[in-house]
């Protein structure tokens, strides 16, 4: 009786560890925002379009180009400033990790722009030169994102 | 032909009757609430102009269901059909949007950016355009689609009136609405003014059921004039593209 008690025990005692190591295996990394409350009652006249998800971000396939990075959420940095460059959106969730030196093709969105960047107008519009590759910012419905152009 | 059996055709009649007959207690959409949303659509629509300044709240899930709530406050001055002028500030912009019936523009503060676009000649139609051209929602659009063909109710689920409630400290009316992508409750003043004092909208398409919240301040005797409605280019203030939804290629206007 006793030793049936004891293995019971002790199975017990291996299925805790493990389910308290897969819990905690899982917990750490990026927190990614999956949606939005939507925030309108009335959506217009094309009120059936499909769109089941309001939510601004996710709105267009190409705003997820920087959807697999791991976002450093620091709940206490409200601050404006990162690095080099204000942001419109400077939300935790937003801030983007650093653009790395692999080949930006022309058409992607990021969020943020890398370190050294020089403002420079082309009829009347501001554009971001950085190294060789220029981003056109554009306002979006959360944000400001930033598309790689060719030189303009 | 066979002879159908009496007591079929007495109880096919029985069920005949009870079904098309039969009333339930209460609809789901209830007719008194419905008429009270179209009477503050209708009021708001006859509004001269106005000033409405309107603390929010809105969730932000995350990937584990998380929820995040964030604040914001919204100024908001409309002369229908074609003035408006919209200061927001939240956590993750300040902006300011700007329509004089020919030109919208919006300018975002914190990065010295603006942008300007032809726009149409109304209100509703700035709405729909920044919507489906640009993937932006003007704040506060309820407020504009109340009370004409573009506040939808077709697919409303339920509605009724849940009673009184004091907001702010005046008594309003209290609505509470399932649609089926959205819950959602609104509280409008009772009285002269029947004005909505307060929505609350819950997001059905997400299981954390995220939430945003409106509560209004109303002045319906504001003092402005039409530049109000225009944009004066500040020092500094770098022009920018508005992101375009329909465009393949790169936007470059």
């Amino acid at each position: 009786m006793k030793s049936i008690f004891l293995a019971f025990l002790s199975v017990s005692l291996i299925v805790f560890i493990v389910a308290e190591v897969n819990a905690r295996g899982r917990g750490g990394g990026g927190h990614h925002a999956r949606s939005h409350a939507r925030s309108n009652v009335n959506s217009g006249h094309h009120g059936n379009r499909g769109q089941v998800n309001r939510n601004n971000v996710n709105r267009h396939g190409n705003v997820n180009i920087n959807s697999n990075r791991d976002v450093n959420v620091n709940v206490n940095n409200r601050g404006y400033h990162h690095g080099c460059c204000y942001h419109d959106n400077y939300h935790p969730l937003a801030v983007a990790a650093a653009v790395t030196a692999t080949a930006i093709v022309v058409g992607s969105m990021v969020n943020s722009l890398p370190p050294s960047c020089q403002t420079v107008i082309v009829s009347g519009f501001a554009y971001q030169q950085c190294g060789n590759t220029w981003y056109q910012p554009q306002m979006s419905g959360s944000s400001t994102t930033y598309i790689v152009v060719n030189a303009p | 032909m066979n002879k159908v059996p009496r007591i079929v055709v007495a109880l096919l009649a029985t069920l005949f009757v009870t079904t098309t007959f039969a009333q339930p207690d209460e609809p789901a959409v209830d007719p008194a609430t419905m008429a009270a949303l179209e009477k503050m659509g209708g009021y708001l629509r006859s509004l001269k102009a106005f000033r409405v300044k309107v603390v929010t709240t809105n969730d932000t899930v995350l990937e584990d269901g998380q929820k995040i709530q964030y604040e914001g406050n919204i100024d908001l001055l409309a002369k229908p059909p074609n003035g408006l002028r919209i200061h927001t500030n939240n956590d993750r912009h300040e902006r300011l949007f700007l329509f004089d019936g020919k030109t919208f523009t919006l300018w975002g503060q914190r990065m010295d950016y603006y942008a300007t676009v032809d726009a149409p000649d109304t209100i509703g139609k700035l709405a729909d355009m920044l919507e489906e051209k640009h993937g932006i929602d003007l704040p506060g659009v309820d407020l504009f689609r109340w009370g004409t063909p573009e506040a939808d109710t077709t697919g409303m689920i339920s509605a009724m009136d849940v009673g009184s409630a004091v907001i702010q400290g005046t008594t309003c009316q209290h609505y509470v609405f399932r649609q089926e992508d959205i819950d959602w409750q609104i509280w409008i003043q009772k009285g002269d003014y029947p004005l909505p004092r307060k929505v609350v909208i819950t997001t059905r398409t997400d299981d954390a059921l995220p939430q945003h919240t409106a509560e209004y301040q109303w002045d319906l005797a504001p003092s402005f004039n039409d530049a109000a409605f225009t944009f004066n280019l500040p020092k500094g203030v770098l022009r920018v593209v508005l992101e375009d939804n329909l465009s393949s290629d790169d936007a470059s206007e």
